[in-house]
């Protein structure tokens, strides 16, 4: 074959570029730590690569959405113990009062424990998580038992009766306070729109306003999250279903039973007293319900979490093993391509110049 | 035999040698011209003469000053450049697009569309939050600014390929023009017998311009001019653009600002006849070549016309079906006011014949259609600040599959996924093709160097060669000269 000068040239520049395109690659590999930079490097792992790439990302925002999850269940779980120590503490409380009805010292003194207590009782469920009542279902910006207000009833001074008024949510023993209705007074009896009070009423009011607590205000919804692909976890608990019975089967309604075991106490009602304390073997059941549920719960996100760990670090590695470079490997290969490429140059500047020219 | 022939032969010598370190000196000067073919000399006994039955020859003529040349070579060194030009237009265009839908390395639709499904996540969390709604609100404006910005760089790459159109029409017929002119030189030269080979190799080199720019066919005529056609014929006929001295022009035209340029090729003539679409053969989908495989214009075509509203077509599919996935859970949702939800996404408009929703350019139309943050949907029921329902509903949409045209079906994220991987494809197949056409390109290249290249070793041999030669023809002639003189002197 004849040679030419302008082969040797063409040749030296094709190969000298040649070399440089695989310094550069290597280079990039090297810097960006990464084997596929772009999608047209590898199609193929391209699409591995992003499809894993997705899955992780959506694992984290699962893991994200668990830690969110567990905070409310702790938190539920929390106000439950609370609540069951409460409900421990009543009866307790139910189980001396029997005893302590002809001493009026002791009973005053059972009757503000149990007023005490049903005032922690309704105070427990309003914890929060992030602004967000855990225990009022879909109503989570409201507290679970707020304080409820019944308007523009009328009363008459020395008379019991109040006419006039709205009394849904009602019941007897339920205790009531206003501006014309004496302290620790108690709904005695209902009927349509008219309500007996324990007291006497203190004014003559066409305009009259009463205050109630316990009633639940949310919802009886349980807030769930996505912890992996479809699965749903319940995160909330219902204030009325675990306080008031009023979820599915019906409960035992705990407030209700603390204020007729008042009145009872009150009354000196001593089948209403040892009746009280059956009522309140079931609240205790009840809240050992509530609490085994929120730790079969917390088992289940703790599961949850340790799944999406497992699979985000399996992921994490099999696209480490797919996107991360081997350095020393490139390394290795640097060198050689190094090597190569100054033998390329040291041998074009050596044959280039060689001429007969030379020796004319 | 007289001493007067020695002169005689001893002086063709002198003229021959001349002639031919004259061709050596041009084949030095040339040696690095491109398309230069190197020439040498063929030197033939001059015609013998019989004298007292002796047979004696009267010196050396010059037959003629050969190019050193292979017309298969060049044919296929034409080929593999129309090739080159080809891919290198297409690679060109799909490179530009490649960084739009480079998930790996930055961000792009897919980070956008993970961020919008994890803000959906978020706000099931805390459904009536302001921040987390705000999130929603923020990462959905993402994701449509990401469309925007990919479909406006696919477009842009379209627009692109289409004004690069009219240079290289611009350059052919340019091209064109100068091969019809070399024509009319070397018709005249040869015809007066002279010697027309740089002209020649001049003319091969445009071929080979021409070829990159275009698939051409051409055919040497006995009076030594060049006809070019085009490689696709429209009805029936190759168009024509030289023959001769005549050429056509080739040139782009757009009926309107909206509309993408077309291309004409005008009748022959020197100069070329003015351009008139009415009348001109229109060679949009031919001049390409079949598949629009041949020379830059079909590169740049099959960017225009194939590969960009393909991968326009795939985007504005994927984002219809994002916003149509999304609006269908929104709209059964109920906001934090209670209202009923609304589209989340700006719906298409509708055709008003087919009544069917047009999807061609909605991604470059998509928006977000809610403007305060209360407007989102979370919930399935009226009331209920709390309740997340329909928020879980739409966080799960990721996990929901699609049906997509060609009877795909997958989720909106595995088919992103897989528009970025056949982009990459593409661009592969194109950069390995370039590869391929390079090296194919520079082993003919090297083939023809190899044979019509200068070597100045050679040359400097050649050179000595004919120095000697020359030396010793000057010796013969001083020899005469002094046999003459001792002749002269015998008279005195």
């Amino acid at each position: 074959m004849r040679i030419t000068d302008k082969t040797t040239t063409s040749n030296a520049i094709y190969n000298i570029n040649e070399g440089r395109i695989r310094l550069d690659r290597l280079n990039e590999a090297s810097t960006t730590g990464r084997v596929v930079n772009r999608p047209s490097d590898d199609p193929v792992a391209s699409k591995k690569i992003l499809d894993v790439e997705t899955q992780i990302k959506a694992s984290k925002q699962y893991i994200s959405n668990i830690k969110t999850g567990q905070t409310w269940l702790d938190m539920a779980g929390t106000s439950l113990e609370g609540m069951l120590s409460s409900v421990m503490s009543i009866k307790g409380a139910a189980s001396q009062a029997a005893g302590a009805i002809s001493d009026p010292v002791k009973k005053e003194d059972i009757l503000s424990q149990l007023k005490a207590f049903r005032d922690q009782l309704t105070d427990y469920p309003s914890s929060q998580v992030g602004g967000q009542y855990v225990f009022s279902g879909f109503n989570s910006d409201k507290p679970p038992f707020s304080a409820t207000t019944r308007s523009g009833f009328t009363t008459t001074v020395g008379n019991p009766n109040i006419t006039n008024v709205d009394t849904t949510d009602f019941y007897i023993g339920m205790p009531i306070t206003g501006p014309d209705i004496p302290p620790d007074t108690v709904v005695s009896a209902f009927a349509g729109v008219t309500v007996t009070m324990s007291n006497n009423a203190t004014n003559s009011n066409t305009a009259g306003t009463l205050t109630f607590t316990g009633k639940f205000q949310g919802t009886e919804d349980i807030l769930s999250i996505e912890v992996n692909k479809g699965v749903q976890v319940p995160i909330s608990v219902s204030g009325g279903a675990v306080l008031r019975g009023s979820g599915t089967p019906p409960g035992v309604d705990i407030i209700k039973a603390i204020d007729t075991l008042i009145a009872d106490v009150n009354s000196g009602n001593l089948a209403g007293i040892s009746a009280a304390n059956v009522a309140f073997d079931k609240a205790n059941q009840q809240m050992l319900g509530a609490i085994s549920d929120i730790g079969m719960r917390k088992a289940r996100m703790d599961n949850a979490l340790a799944s999406q760990q497992r699979n985000s670090n399996a992921l994490t590695e099999i696209h480490d093993n797919m996107q991360n470079i081997d350095y020393a490997k490139v390394a290795i290969e640097l060198t050689n391509q190094k090597t190569a490429f100054d033998a390329a140059l040291a041998s074009t500047a050596k044959i280039a110049p060689l001429s007969l020219l030379n020796y004319l | 035999m007289s001493i007067t022939s020695i002169f005689n032969s001893a002086s063709s010598s002198l003229a021959a040698q001349r002639i031919a370190l004259d061709v050596t000196s041009e084949n030095v000067a040339n040696v690095n011209t491109p398309g230069y073919s190197r020439q040498r000399v063929v030197m033939q006994t001059a015609l013998s003469t019989s004298n007292n039955g002796l047979t004696l020859g009267n010196g050396v003529n010059i037959t003629s000053v050969q190019r050193i040349y292979d017309n298969v070579l060049n044919k296929q060194i034409n080929d593999g450049t129309s090739l080159q030009g080809n891919n290198d237009s297409k690679l060109a265009t799909l490179q530009q697009i490649e960084p739009y839908l480079n998930e790996l390395s930055g961000n792009s639709i897919g980070d956008a569309m993970q961020g919008l499904a994890d803000a959906w996540q978020s706000l099931t969390l805390n459904p009536a939050g302001i921040s987390e709604r705000q999130t929603v609100l923020g990462k959905a404006q993402v994701l449509v600014d990401t469309f925007h910005q990919v479909s406006d760089g696919i477009t842009n790459a379209q627009t692109f390929a289409d004004q690069s159109l009219t240079s290289v029409a611009t350059d052919i017929t340019s091209t064109a023009k100068q091969i019809a002119d070399l024509n009319t030189q070397i018709k005249t030269t040869e015809m007066a017998s002279g010697n027309a080979n740089e002209l020649r190799d001049k003319r091969d080199l445009l071929l080979q311009n021409l070829s990159n720019q275009v698939g051409i066919n051409y055919t040497e005529q006995t009076d030594g001019t060049m006809d070019v056609t085009l490689t696709v014929a429209v009805n029936g006929v190759k168009p024509q653009l030289v023959s001769g001295s005549q050429y056509a022009a080739v040139y782009t035209n757009a009926p309107n600002a909206t509309t993408p340029n077309q291309i004409y090729i005008s009748g022959l003539g020197s100069p070329s006849p003015i351009m008139n679409p009415l009348t001109d053969t229109q060679v949009t989908t031919t001049i390409g070549g079949s598949n629009n495989s041949q020379g830059q214009i079909g590169g740049l075509l099959y960017a225009r016309d194939t590969a960009m509203p393909a991968y326009l077509a795939k985007l504005d599919e994927l984002a219809y079906n994002i916003a149509s996935q999304v609006n269908t859970q929104h709209l059964k949702g109920y906001d934090l006011s209670g209202v009923a939800g609304k589209d989340f996404f700006s719906p298409p408009t509708v055709d008003p014949l087919t009544l069917l929703p047009s999807i061609a350019g909605y991604s470059s139309k998509i928006g977000v259609n809610i403007a305060t943050t209360s407007e989102i949907a979370a919930a399935d029921i009226t009331g209920g600040a709390g309740n997340n329902k329909n928020a879980l509903a739409l966080a799960g949409l990721v996990n929901t599959s699609v049906s997509f045209s060609g009877g795909v079906t997958s989720t909106t994220a595995n088919f992103y996924n897989s528009l970025v991987a056949s982009v990459g494809v593409d661009v592969q197949a194109s950069k390995n093709l370039a590869t391929q056409n390079e090296a194919f390109v520079k082993q003919l290249n090297g083939l023809r160097d190899s044979s019509s290249g200068v070597s100045l070793d050679e040359e400097m041999v050649n050179l000595m060669k004919y120095q000697k030669a020359f030396e010793g023809a000057s010796k013969v002639i001083s020899t005469a000269s002094q046999m003459l003189d001792t002749l002269l002197g015998l008279i005195r």
